[in-house]
Parts: C-alpha cells; sequence; structure tokens
C-alpha cells in the first residue's frame, strides 16, 4: 500500500507489491524533481549554454538520487554530486577492470568474476560500500531505477 | 572448489562472497539484463554475467548522457519552458 500521501513526502514504502508501487512512485519523484529544476536552470542560465549541460546533468542525477530512497546506490549518489558540487570535479568514469594476476589455477574463472564484481561495484554510486548481501537488491533496483529514468527522459524529449 | 565464507555483516566491503550469493546474484541479473533473457541459458558462467551487466549498465549511464545532453539543447532553444512543464506534469501524473 502507498505510504506517502500528496506525493512530496519521501517514505519507504514495504509491500508485496512493493516493486510495482516503488517504479511508479519512482517515476512521480523523479518527474517532480526533475520539472520545477529544469524550468529553474531554463530561467537562471540566459547567456551560457556549456554550463547548461553540467547543470541539467546534474539535476538529472540528483533526481534520479532523490525518487529512490532507501539505496545504497542512491545514497551513494547524493553523497558525489553534494561532493561535486563544492570541488567541481568532473564525472568519475573508472571502467577498467582491475585485473587481478591471475596465477593460471583451478580458479582462474572465480578470478575473472570477483574481477567483473569489482568493476560492477565500480560502476553503482557508492558501490564499494555495499556488502554482498545487499548487491542484488542494490543492483536490481540500480537497473530498474536507470532503466525509467531513461524512459523518463525519452518521454521529455519526445512531448516537445 | 574452495570453500568461501564472508562475514560480510560487520565490514563495509567484502572480499569474500559465498557461492549462494553468486549463484542469486547471477539468476537475478539473467532475469534483469535484455542481453541475459535473450539467450537463456544455465551454461552462462558468472564472469560473463556480470561482464554484460557492466556493459549494460555503462550504455544505460551513456544513454542518460545522451538525453541530458539533448534535454540541455532543447532548453537552450525553447522560449517558453512554463506551459510546456504544466502540460508534460499533467500528462505523465
Amino acid at each position: 500500500m502507498e505510504g506517502n500521501a500528496g506525493g512530496n513526502k519521501r517514505r519507504r514504502v514495504y509491500s508485496v507489491e512493493a516493486k510495482k508501487v516503488a517504479q511508479s512512485a519512482f517515476t512521480r519523484n523523479y518527474v517532480n524533481y526533475l520539472i520545477p529544476a529544469l524550468t529553474k536552470i531554463k530561467n537562471q542560465n540566459t547567456t551560457t549554454t556549456s554550463s547548461d549541460f553540467k547543470n541539467v546533468k546534474y539535476e538529472v542525477d540528483m533526481a534520479m538520487a532523490f525518487s529512490a530512497e532507501g539505496f545504497a546506490w542512491s545514497h551513494g549518489l547524493k553523497l558525489k554530486l553534494l561532493q561535486r558540487d563544492e570541488d567541481e570535479a568532473p564525472t568519475i568514469t573508472t571502467e577498467k577492470a582491475s585485473s587481478n594476476p591471475s596465477l593460471k589455477t583451478s580458479s582462474d574463472e572465480d578470478e575473472k568474476m570477483k574481477s567483473e564484481l569489482s568493476s560492477l561495484r565500480k560502476l553503482i554510486p557508492g558501490g564499494e560500500e555495499i556488502v554482498d548481501e545487499e548487491m542484488v537488491t542494490e543492483l536490481e533496483s540500480y537497473i530498474s531505477c536507470l532503466e525509467m529514468q531513461v524512459n523518463v527522459l525519452q518521454c521529455l524529449l519526445s512531448l516537445s | 572448489m574452495s570453500s568461501r565464507r564472508s562475514r560480510s555483516r560487520q565490514s563495509g566491503v567484502s572480499t569474500e562472497i559465498t557461492d549462494a550469493q553468486i549463484t542469486d546474484l547471477v539468476s537475478k541479473l539473467q532475469q534483469l539484463i535484455p542481453e541475459l533473457r535473450a539467450r537463456r541459458s544455465d551454461k552462462v558462467s558468472a564472469a560473463k554475467v556480470l561482464q554484460e551487466t557492466c556493459n549494460y549498465i555503462k550504455n544505460l549511464h551513456r544513454e542518460v548522457d545522451d538525453l541530458s545532453d539533448r534535454l540541455s539543447e532543447l532548453l537552450a532553444n525553447t522560449d517558453s519552458n512554463s506551459a510546456q512543464a504544466a502540460i508534460i506534469r499533467s500528462l505523465l501524473m
């Protein structure tokens, strides 16, 4: 059952249909956050368009972080964005797999798997903090939220 | 196969993941990732599944970047956004 009245409160919802509720809540929260943010950007930036992309990307990410509460990745994303706000640092894109020197033992597959797992961790914001038991739920929610985010953004673009 | 036990409750990061966790993770990912859903096979190795997951997430990131780019272009080009915003809002609610 939905627990947020008015759609502005962000509360954790745990129910049998948690996934479906979470999905629709995510989309609504996302749009609720992003549209005003974009409007604000529009009204503020009248000259420079180069900083527009950074601002838009920032708000896109923020919308993502705020629309799915209760996950390690959304928390990690918020932290990353707030730090970026202070440092003006570029986005972290570490995509190289940390290749461990494999010892050509029977656990060669294991090493490969472990290195893939660690590069997967790097892709998720705050991934270094996620314990293995939570990996499944974190990945599930992160991937489905990313997909929903893409859908929402495509909708926004197609409507104009 | 070496037995691995992870007591990862206390520590934030655990480098030892259990077999059961891997199996669970791999099977869930197979359902999530479209690439893997299509070729539903039990012979896919864990490393392959994780690799496909990485690729998928990277693709999604790229798409989000691309869409953000187009959004910011859109913002720069449209004159009145507030009317559109109201329309979009009402359509998506």
